[in-house]
């Protein structure tokens, strides 16, 4: 049993745009109509003023397959996976700060 | 292998009309996706709705489960399929199914074919060209202390995922991994690792495995984004005349003067102490004025003192 030993480095998912139109399509699995549909919704914001110069960040990458997975399991249009996505975000948001206020409150009544 | 009933993951009766089954599939999957339920079972309570969804929204494949199903198995029960058994149900492909195929179990792929998942996925018709399926995408949340993200680590975990052997067969696999967890690292920021979640098939490329960083609860700082607070208790002589007090912060112990005159809630900043990152976060102290015990005789007599000589109503912004 081979053992993996090295250390694996990732990058961190954030606005820094690294992607062509592409290869989203590659990781995403879907046709180029599929994520100019989602960035005409406004849904994943590229940097660059036409498809062929379009650059997108990881983080947009990850947005357009959550927002791929919602259409196909729960049968939500773009419309409504913008909006799910937005709230999604929001509550994640929200979740944080409750955890950090009250992680804060704890301390404050000990 | 385990019978599976389809009907009861459904929550529907066994002569349920298709409009019904579709009902049950849409509340019970905005119930379980993973990406609207953050639970650890979710995941796994979708992918069998989705297994039960594909087969019981389908008149050809519903028919052939209702037979083995008439055949005698039950839930939960050790389950053969009657000898002979072959799928006749066509996977025509032609647009998504409603899971991430790749997934379904082997109870489903002995009853409706090893490839028949696969191929739904694909949308590659029967006697299609070979078909290739990238790996699916592994989500990990990893909990990450404040000292490993203050000075970045190293950490070895364990993922469950699968391999697909040369027949297209999948068989679930454990790896161990050691990750760099990057310095500054925060709450709910995810990390991607290319090539690292599940096998791909058919020459296409692995998933990307992805983690993301549940900061763990510390038992001094809290925190929000980069910055952290901490709560520091002051004597109130501390308070009333100044000090210059011991501070922990994540890089060590700093001296923080404290003016004269401060109040309990009275928020202090020592830049750039907490988390690192492009601008590095703050650290704010919160100031906490805690009493001493009074015991003594001439403790007493002391706050007595103060009393006399200190006229003073902490309720005055109360209006009593």
């Amino acid at each position: 049993m081979a053992k993996q030993t090295e250390v694996v480095t990732g990058e961190i998912v954030d606005e820094t745009v690294r992607y062509g139109l592409k290869e989203v399509c590659e990781v995403c699995g879907v046709h180029a109509e599929c994520v100019v549909e989602l960035v005409e919704a406004g849904i994943i914001v590229p940097r660059g003023n036409q498809p062929s110069t379009w650059r997108f960040s990881v983080l947009s990458v990850m947005r357009s397959r959550k927002a791929l997975r919602l259409q196909r399991d729960l049968e939500i249009n773009i419309p409504g996976i913008a909006v799910t996505l937005d709230l999604l975000d929001e509550m994640e948001s929200l979740r944080d700060q409750v955890k950090s206020l009250r992680q804060h409150l704890d301390k404050l009544q000990r | 292998m385990k019978f599976k009933d389809y009907y009861k993951t459904m929550g529907v009766p066994e002569d349920a009309s298709a409009d019904e089954i579709k009902k049950a599939y849409r509340t019970l999957a905005r119930k379980h996706h993973p990406d609207l339920n953050k639970d650890e079972e979710a995941a796994d309570k979708f992918k069998e709705l989705a297994e039960a969804n594909e087969v019981l929204k389908d008149p050809a494949k519903r028919a052939e489960y209702d037979q083995i199903r008439k055949y005698g198995a039950s839930a939960g029960e050790e389950f053969a399929p009657p000898s002979g058994w072959r799928s006749g149900a066509e996977f025509s492909g032609g647009g998504y199914t409603t899971a991430d195929a790749a997934e379904f179990s082997d109870f489903f792929e002995t009853l409706f074919g090893q490839h028949a998942a696969r191929k739904t996925y694909a949308g590659a018709g029967t006697g299609g060209p070979p078909f290739a399926i990238r790996g699916e995408d592994i989500h990990y949340r990893i909990p990450v202390t404040l000292e490993e993200s203050y000075k970045g680590s190293t950490r070895g975990i364990s993922l469950q995922t699968h391999r697909f052997d040369d027949a297209g067969r999948a068989s679930p696999e454990t790896r161990t991994l050691n990750v760099k967890i990057p310095k500054g690292v925060i709450q709910g920021q995810k990390i991607r690792l290319r090539g690292q979640g599940g096998a791909g098939f058919g020459g296409a490329p692995n998933g990307d495995l992805y983690m993301e960083v549940e900061l763990e609860p510390h038992p001094l700082f809290s925190v929000d984004g980069r910055d952290v607070t901490l709560v520091l208790p002051v004597a109130p002589w501390e308070a009333a005349l100044g000090a210059t007090a011991k501070v922990p912060t994540l890089g060590g112990t700093v001296n923080l003067t404290i003016a004269p005159g401060a109040q309990s809630g009275q928020k202090l900043r020592l830049k750039g102490r907490g988390l690192p990152g492009s601008a590095n976060g703050d650290q704010y102290v919160v100031l906490k004025i805690v009493m001493p015990a009074v015991d003594s005789a001439e403790d007493r007599a002391l706050m007595e003192k103060m009393r006399r000589q200190m006229p003073f109503n902490p309720r005055e912004t109360l209006g009593v």
